[in-house]
Parts: C-alpha cells; structure tokens; sequence
C-alpha cells in the first residue's frame, strides 16, 4: 500500500503530507527533512525516481513489533519521487506497490491536477491546499490507489465539490436533479471561484 | 456547544458580522501570512503560534463556519507539525454538520488526527453510522466523505461496531460507493478479520463487479491482504486467474501479478498454471511495466527453479534490454531483479559480466549500488583484477555525467560519489577477492597492494567496520598465504605505520599488530616496532591494547633470540617494556589489567635474570619466553569447531603428566643444551619453570584438546618422552629454529622435519585412541596434519592457500559445516533493513481463516513443514538415510490430506467444482 505522500518545494517547504499509516507528528516532520535531505543530492537529470534508503532513515520509526518479517529483501520500504518543476512529488509505498506503477501514478495525479487548475504551477497548489487534498482522495484512499481514469477522477471531484457547494447555498435540502446538472465541466470554476 | 472563553466576544463578532467585518482569518490569509514570514525559521514559528492561538479562539466558537475554518486552518498548519488533537471534539462537531462542506473539512480533519483517540473515536462511531446510510439523495457524497475519512481511523472496536453498514454498502447501486467500501473494508479486515471469514463470498463476489473501478479496488484489496495472510485467498485462484485472461488494463493486470506473487509463495502448485500465462503475456504486451511486473512476479512468486534455465534466460533476456535503456528507472529496477535471479542460481547470471561491468559504472550512483551486490555472480579469476581497477578508480571521484540539453548541446554535470558508497565498494572488493578462501586470487602481491589502498581510503571514511574488515584480510593472508608472509608483513608494517593511522581508522590496528607479535619471526628490526608500539600503545583503545600487550612480547621474544649479543640493549628494551606494561597495570579494561600484570610480571623476572647474568640472555629469555608463542604453529579452523567440542570430558588432575623419569630426561636434556648456563642457574626456578611448562600442557588439555593445534601439543609432549631418538634432534630444531621459522634454508629442514611428523601420526593417533578422548578422523581431509597439506598442496598451486581445518569429533554431528557450504555458493543476503515504523502488525496476519476445520489446517502446516524440509535435504543430499525416513512420512501425511479433502468435498457442494479441478491437479503432481 501507500504509506505517505509528500508534497514539498526545493526549500524544503511543505505544500501536502499525507500519511495513511500512523506516523507521529515530530517524525513526520523528520522524514519530510530527510527525504528532502536525500532527493536535494540528486541530480533527477539523470538519476533514477528511486531513493535508496539509507539505514538513517529507517532508522526514524519504532522498529516493527514483528521481527520476522524482515528477513524478507523485498518487504522493504520504497521512495519513489517525481520532480516537477520546482516540486517534488515523493509516495513513500512497500513492496505490494509496482514502482513502474507508482510513478504511472505520480504522473496521473499531476495530469489531474493540471486538468483542474489547467497549467498548474506552485502558486496554484500553495493557495489551493484544500483542492490539492481533493484530488489526492479521489485516487488514494487510505492508502490504496481508487481510480487511475483521469477523467474520473477530475469528474468527481467536481461533483463533490458542486454537491458542496449547493448544499452550502440551500442548506440541503432536495437537490437531487441539480447535481447531475453540474457533474460536466464545473470545476474550474469552482477551482477560480476559491 | 457555548464557548469557554468570553462569550461576549462572540457576541461581539455576530453583532459586527452584518457590517460586513470578518475578525478571522481564512486559509488563504494564513497561507499568505506565512509566505510573508518566511525570512527566518524563528519569524514564521513567531507567527504560526500566533495564528494557532487564534484558531485556538475560533475552534471554541459557537459559529460553526468560523469553527469550520479554524478547523482547516488547523488540518494545514499540522503540515508544518502542530499537533491538532485538541480539538478532536471540535472536529467531531464539525463532522457532524449537516453542510456538505463542512462535513468534508471535518472528515478530513479526523482522517489525520483521530487514530489514536480512542474516547472520540467512540463518540464518532454513532455519527459514521450514521453518515453511511443513505437519507437523501445527496447522499452518494456524504457516504462517499464518510468512507474516505473512516479509511484512515479504523480501530478495532471502530471495525466491528462499523461493519455490517459497510456490507450494506458494498450493494450500493453506485459504483463510486462500491469502490470506496471496498476500500474501506480493507482496514476494517486488517483490525477485525473475522468479518473477511464471514462474508468472504459476499466480498470476494465484486472481483466480479460489472464496474471496472470496483474489480480494481477489490484487487487491490485482495493483493494488500493476501499479503499479510495468504492462505485463505488460495480458493481464489481460478477466478483471478480468468481475471488475467481477459482483462487488458495494465493497472489491473500490475496488481494481479502482485497478488499472484503473494499467493505463489505459499502455493508452488500455482506455477504450472501461471508460469506459461504469464510467459505469454510477456511475449504480447509492450508495456515496460507489465513486463517488468511478470518477471518480478516469476522470480518472488518462486516459480523459478534453479534449474530453469529456459524461463530465466527469457527473463534475463528483458532486464538485460532494460539493463541498456536510457530510461534509468528502468536499470534501477532491473538490476534488483537481477541479484534477485543471481540468488536463485548465481550461474544465471554469469554470462551477463559485461552488462553488469558498465551497470557499474553507470552515471546515476543509485544504480552503481544496485550493480555492485551482483558482482558476487559474475566475479571469476580472469575478470577480478578488472572489476577491482574498475571499483578502486572511483574512489577518485572525478567522473562527469554528459547530459544533453535541449538545445542539443550538452553541459557537464560532475558525479557525487558519496561516502555510503565508497564504504559499499570497500567492502565489496573485500568480499570478491576474499571470496571461498581466495579462489579468485593469483597474485597476492596484487592484492596486499590492492588492501593497502583500501586502508589509505578507509582513512578517510569514518567508518569502523572497514579497519576491522581490512584488518581480518591482512591477518587472513598472514596466516592462510604463508609464502607470501614477507611481503604481507611488510604491507602491514606499512599501514600500521601510516600517518595518523590509530585516530583516523585505529579498528585496522588490533588485526595488524596481532599479526606482527605472531609472525615477529619475519622481521628483522622488533626492536624498532617495540619502540613504536610502546609510545603509542598507551592512547589506543583497550582492545587493541589487548592486541598490543601480547604483540609487544612476542616481538621482543623473537628480537632476542636473533640478536642476543647485545646485552645491554636489550635490558634498555626490556626495562621501557616493563615500564609500559606496568602502566597498564591499572587499566580500566579488565582484560588489558590482567594482561599486563602478567606479561610484566614475567618480564620482571627476565629482567632479574638479565641483570644478574650480563655476559649472555638468560635461558629465561632464549628458551622460555619464545616456548610460549612458538609451541605450534596457528592454522585456520573452521567456523563453529568450537562449538561442536564434547563438554565435560573426564581426566584425572592428580594423574602427572610427566613422570620422575621423563622430567629427569628433559631436565639432561636442557642441561646438555644449555651447557655451562646451568651452574648460574638456580635449580630451584629451573624445575619451576618447567613445572609451569608442564602444566600449561596440561591446562591447554583440560579447556580445548581437540583443536588442530592441540593436538600437535600432544604430539610434542609425546615425543618429548616417547620418541627418544628423535628427542634430541626435535629439541634442538625448537629451540635452533623456532617451529615456523620460515628461512630460505629452512625448507629443506622444514620438510623433513614434517616427515618426522606424519610418522609420528600414526603413532599419536594410536595413543590417542587408547586415552579415548579425541579421534581425528581420517576421511576428513581437514584433520590432516598442516605439514602434510601444504606438501600436497604445493604441487599443484603455485601459491598454496590455508583452508579452513574440521576437525571431526564422534557423534557430533556436522551441521554447521553443511548449512555453510550451501550459503557460499548462492549470493549473500543483502544487509537486511531495518523498517520505519510504517509497517503495522496487524491483527489479520496471525489469524487463522480455517478454525472450523482446525485439523486441517494443522495438516497444511504440518505439511508444509515437511515439503519444506525435505527440499533442504533435497539440496543437500548429504545423507541419503534420513532423507529416506522423512520420505515415508511426506507420502503418508499426503494420503490423509486426500481423504480429509474428499470429505470436504462431501459437505461443502458449493465449491465442488473448483475443488475437483485441484484435486486434479494435486494427483497430476507426482509425489513430490
């Protein structure tokens, strides 16, 4: 599955951590630094999306409970990061995630997001978190990957947030025949509207 | 809810509300306002405490869109580690909103704050029942916010109050809700398994879903928890495997063959179905990752025997294309399929040297790391000295990357070459060139140059382990290369002597001085090392001070003998070492205090024996000390010898080792050879001494007796009073010529002298036998005397390389041997990893899915058990007898297994069909 997705810049700023598996606060924070600390040595010119973690990292967490496990090689823990532009886009996922996959993924959550906010850039991301969140809940939900069809995915954001949006204005009451009104299309508008 | 905190300000703010004033801040504003304090770490934490204190204020409001707020407010600036669940019964209550879009910040909120608060937990159980049903027809979203949320929360109590609506859901007449549960009821599984066991039909029926999205949740879901506990996903085997053949989504197809994989290891029957599905998808499709998911499917699913030659070959044939893409994702990910095949069989990969060669130099560094752990595969006599050159040039780290730019001209970007990666291929070159006792190395002036430019980039690598690893290599060659000792010594004279050496890497020390006390008899100068080590012994670590304490009297010994005209230099060496040694009297370590006390004490009484004697060394110091160290020679032994020694082994104490009559014959003896010496002598120390020479025979008798060494202790012992004719002729060789002396005239003697030697083993061996204590078994070539080994040896290698000696006792087993031979022939485990806290027990993975039919179960494992054990002896095939017995029994358990299946097959109609195409394929298999 997909433990964590971290969202940050070049400086290390964060722009979205998400964590489907428990991590405590202060180590979030540690492995944000951390694996901001290893991608900031590559060059992703010509280096792989891969990190090869270092003991250092691994070493942050409790050890797990259950030692046998680790005799397994590939029970391993895999960062798989993407550059793009000034962000990295990093899925911190074990074994049962294909990285060819994973980086399909990466590459279908920018796509989505570059539908929705069209020529996506930082800016728009820093100042819509919330929308950055949106779209990440539609393709993973605790952990596991839910959709991969971009036009799906966008779409239901935009039903969501139509559906929101109505329910906000007429304090819910039927509004059954409206919403499917507003599947097609509504999303930028609502993306600029924020 | 009314607030805590002056609710007149409250009032305040909905009175100015109509005006149009807004005192809280939105998302926007705060994301803006820590733009602006982005100077310094300090400014922005100055600012962000401010804004949480007014999200603090705006939380206990009674306003709900200004709780809302403060809540998002909150659920972002956890990004920046300011811990939220405080206000878990804020969030609470904001979930609870009957506005879409509160609800929606309200479930986001919980997803990231609730796991470990168990009290809001259950006040939020009711109200996500609640949200999972269906009222009105806005609905499918509010459903849709609550399953998102309840994904990340489950607890175990959460789990079962919460799952029988999730089932209800799973009948949704949309597919964005089916979806959605299905995912959600993954977690609900991990922490209440026992609901996957009673709706197992009901939840595995949406791998059939008419949706596409729904049977690609499902698999996920399956391939996730088929992963903590596979055996109950077995049964579904037929119907995934009709999911392969005719879906044609990649995604889906990626994750199939990552459920195969899991479900493959625990079922080897699987292989005869998958493997030539799976061949042949990787004949049709085009996609890199679908390909590169088959291979890594065929190698961990364990479908691929070492002997499958065919299957490897095609998959190595694909990675090998990879291996050469520009894309290097794609060499990264290959090259671990790669060592992942070189384990299977490591002559797979042999062929692939000089694909591997440039793997290792490749210009992304990550996928060097890779490359080198498969140089153990490829690594031979001719190509070593290559890939070392190749390894050690990199330490130079001067390497540009030529990366072309768009513009089509290219810009030179210089390669980092880190230290984690220097510290990798250190000791890779260590492990190929140390690889099955040196087999790989012809030339060991080679190598002792190649370990000193270990040691000179060791110096700079901060690492411990390499000095120790160096060190163990020039200690090895010292002992297990002894025609090349002159040069090995000389080498380790260098790096023990290398500026700063004891600060920068002192781990390397302990080996290399050991060496040089042991092997002193190859130098010429002890005196100048003595020197050396006492000046720098006492700022060195307590165990190399162990190392040093010992060193320094060995040398010393050895110095003596050769240069004993120079009295009075002597005593000035003698007099520093007591001096050095007494220093370390008062040590912290146990160890050195105990061994400095004694060899000072020792020394002492050289000292005495010097100052009263000054024309001539003392007996003491020509005899005495050298017979400490130059009894018998060191060989190596293998691994586990020790362990394998009987304990409690009856001798009789008061029994003398000597009687009257033999210690008379030796005490003519050292009368005759130490000639007019013995007037000055007191007899009393005399026979003092050799007391204490006796007993240390008989203490060496009592703690170890079947080491190889031990038992040439015997045999001197014996043939101090067996053997009189020869007694005189050995006498004056030990003491002449100390045991290994290894001088250019001295092999001729040496030879003879071994040929004295092996008579005696037959004569040692009878007496042995009669004491019944230790028997060195003939048919093991490792209990062969080391005279007798090295003659064999030197006609057939130019430089003769010690193995490892077994000494095989009666009835003790030989296990470690074996279980260590099977290991060096197939690649080292990589330095397993330690995980992050990521990984999670779960309650999932110890449960047990078959409690109805325990029995059967226990027959499964037994039976796996079993299946297992007899493939390790199947390797082996060490010992044809006991692999015989546990044959009979594999069949019989196999038998009871059929039956217990037909009876299943009796009450369970349902699954008969399935059941019976298994049984087919169980009886297709011959008896294993």
């Amino acid at each position: 599955m997909i433990h964590s997705v971290l969202i940050f810049n070049k400086k290390c700023q964060p722009r979205l951590v998400k964590f489907y598996t428990p991590v405590d606060l202060p180590k979030q924070k540690l492995l944000l630094e951390q694996v901001y600390e290893l991608i900031s040595q590559r060059n992703t010119d010509f280096q792989s999306s891969f990190l090869v973690t270092p003991p250092s990292l691994l070493d942050t967490g409790n050890n797990t409970s259950n030692t046998n496990n680790n005799i397994d090689d590939d029970g391993a823990i895999q960062i798989i990061y993407k550059n793009y532009a000034t962000l990295y886009f990093t899925f911190i996922v074990d074994e049962q995630e294909s990285e060819l996959a994973i980086l399909d993924l990466i590459q279908t959550f920018v796509e989505s997001l570059d539908r929705c906010f069209t020529e996506v850039n930082e800016l728009d991301l820093i100042f819509n978190w919330q929308t950055l969140e949106s779209i990440l809940e539609e393709i993973i939900q605790g952990g596991m990957v839910i959709e991969t069809d971009i036009s799906k995915i966008v779409g239901s954001v935009d039903d969501l947030n139509k559906a929101s949006e109505t329910s906000a204005n007429t304090l819910s009451s039927g509004i059954s025949g409206a919403l499917q009104a507003f599947a097609q299309g509504g999303f930028a508008q609502w993306a600029t509207g924020q | 809810m009314t607030s805590l905190y002056a609710p007149s300000a409250d009032d305040v703010i909905q009175r100015l509300r109509p005006f149009g004033f807004f005192f809280e801040k939105s998302l926007k504003d705060l994301i803006r306002g820590i733009r602006s304090h982005n100077d310094t770490p300090e400014q922005l934490e100055l600012f962000l405490e401010g804004q949480l204190s007014e999200c603090r204020q705006e939380a206990n409001s009674s306003n709900m869109e200004m709780k809302t707020n403060a809540i998002l407010k909150l659920t972002y600036l956890e990004m920046y580690g300011y811990d939220m669940s405080w206000c878990n019964f804020h969030i609470l209550e904001v979930m609870s909103s009957n506005k879409l879009q509160q609800k929606r910040v309200g479930y986001l909120a919980a997803s990231q704050s609730f796991h470990k608060d168990a009290d809001v937990l259950m006040l939020a159980t009711n109200l996500l029942k609640k949200d999972l049903k269906y009222g009105g027809s806005n609905d499918v979203f509010k459903v849709g916010i609550a399953l998102s949320g309840l994904s990340t929360i489950v607890t175990p109590e959460l789990a079962k109050d919460i799952v029988d609506d999730l089932f209800l859901m799973l009948n949704s007449s949309k597919p964005y809700i089916r979806k959605k549960t299905v995912t959600a009821l993954y977690k609900v599984f991990l922490e209440y398994p026992e609901a996957l066991q009673s709706n197992f039909d009901n939840f595995t029926s949406k791998l059939e879903d008419p949706d596409k999205s729904v049977v690609s949740a499902t698999i996920s879901v399956v391939c996730e928890l088929s992963k903590k506990n596979p055996a109950p996903f077995i049964k579904l085997s037929p119907l995934l495997y009709e999911i392969l053949i005719d879906i044609n989504d990649n995604w889906i197809i990626i994750r199939l063959l990552k459920l195969f994989t899991n479900l493959s290891k625990i079922e080897p029957k699987l292989k005869g179905r998958l493997l030539p599905k799976i061949v042949e998808l990787m004949d049709s499709t085009n996609a890199a990752s679908v390909l590169y998911e088959s291979v890594n499917c065929i190698i961990s699913g364990n479908m691929l025997d070492e002997n499958d030659y065919d299957v490897a070959f095609q998959c190595l044939e694909i990675l090998n294309r990879f291996c050469n893409s520009q894309d290097s994702n794609l060499r990264y990910i290959s090259c671990v399929l790669f060592y992942k095949i070189g384990k299977i069989n490591s002559n797979f990969i042999s062929q692939y040297d000089e694909l591997i060669m440039k793997l290792i130099s490749d210009i992304d560094i990550s996928i060097r790391l890779k490359a080198i752990e498969l140089i153990e595969g490829i690594v031979s006599e001719d190509n070593l000295k290559t890939i070392v050159s190749t390894l050690v040039k990199q330490f130079v780290g001067d390497e540009v990357a030529i990366i072309e730019t768009n513009r089509g001209t290219s810009k030179e970007i210089p390669i980092v070459i880190s230290d984690n990666y220097k510290i990798k291929i250190v000791n890779v070159i260590l492990n190929i060139c140390g690889m099955d006792n040196y087999s790989n190395v012809d030339n060991f002036d080679w190598y002792n140059a190649v370990l000193y430019d270990l040691a000179i980039v060791s110096l700079d690598l901060n690492e411990d382990d390499l000095g120790t690893k160096i060190g163990n290599q020039l200690r090895n060659l010292m002992i297990r290369v002894p025609d090349m000792r002159h040069t090995t010594i000389v080498n380790i004279i260098k790096i023990t002597s290398l500026d700063s050496v004891e600060v920068r890497l002192p781990t390397i020390l302990e080996s290399c001085i050991w060496s040089l006390g042991e092997y002193a008899t190859y130098l010429e100068n002890g005196d100048a090392l003595i020197k050396l080590f006492i000046k720098k012994g006492l700022h060195m670590p307590h165990s190399t001070q162990d190392a040093v304490i010992i060193a320094v009297v060995k040398l010393f010994s050895s110095w003596c003998t050769r240069n004993s005209d120079q009295i009075d230099y002597i005593k000035d060496i003698l007099e520093q070492m007591v001096d050095f040694l007494t220093q370390l009297n008062f040590s912290k370590s146990f160890e050195v205090q105990e061994m400095s006390i004694q060899m000072s004490e020792i020394l002492k009484l050289t000292l005495e024996a010097l100052e009263e004697q000054s024309d001539e060394i003392p007996l003491l110091l020509s005899d005495v000390l050298p017979s400490f160290f130059n009894t018998y020679e060191l060989t190596p032994i293998s691994l586990g010898t020790q362990k394998q020694l009987p304990k409690g082994i009856d001798f009789d104490i008061d029994l003398p080792f000597l009687s009257q009559e033999d210690l008379d014959n030796i005490l003519d003896d050292q009368e005759t050879l130490a000639e007019e010496d013995m007037d000055i002598y007191d007899s009393d120390r005399f026979s003092l001494v050799s007391d204490d020479k006796n007993y240390g025979h008989e203490a060496s008798y009592e703690d170890g007796s079947s080491d190889e060494s031990e038992t040439d202790h015997f045999n001197d012992t014996y043939k101090d009073f067996d053997e009189e004719k020869y007694n005189e002729e050995r006498k004056k060789e030990t003491l002449s010529n100390p045991f290994y002396l290894d001088e250019p005239t001295g092999d001729g003697n040496h030879y003879k002298f071994s040929d004295i030697l092996s008579t005696d083993n037959e004569q040692r061996e009878k007496s042995l036998n009669a004491m019944e204590i230790i028997k060195v078994n003939d048919n093991s070539h490792g209990s062969q005397k080391i005279n007798d080994k090295k003659k064999k040896k030197k006609k057939t290698k130019k430089v003769k390389v010690l193995a490892d000696q077994t000494i095989v006792i009666p009835g003790v087993t030989e296990v470690d041997a074996s279980s260590k031979n099977n290991k060096s022939q197939s690649l080292p485990n990589p330095i397993s990893s330690k995980k992050i806290s990521l990984r999670m027990h779960t309650k999932l993975e110890d449960f047990n899915f078959d409690e109805q039919n325990k029995n059967n179960s226990d027959e499964d494992q037994a039976l796996e058990h079993l299946r297992s054990k007899f493939e390790e002896q199947d390797i082996n095939n060490d010992n044809p007898n006991t692999s015989n017995e546990d044959e009979v029994i594999v069949i019989k358990k196999k038998k009871k297994k059929k039956k217990s299946k037909s009876k299943e097959d009796g009450t369970s109609k349902k699954k008969k069909k399935e059941r019976k195409s298994k049984e087919g394929s169980l009886e297709a298999t011959p008896q294993l």
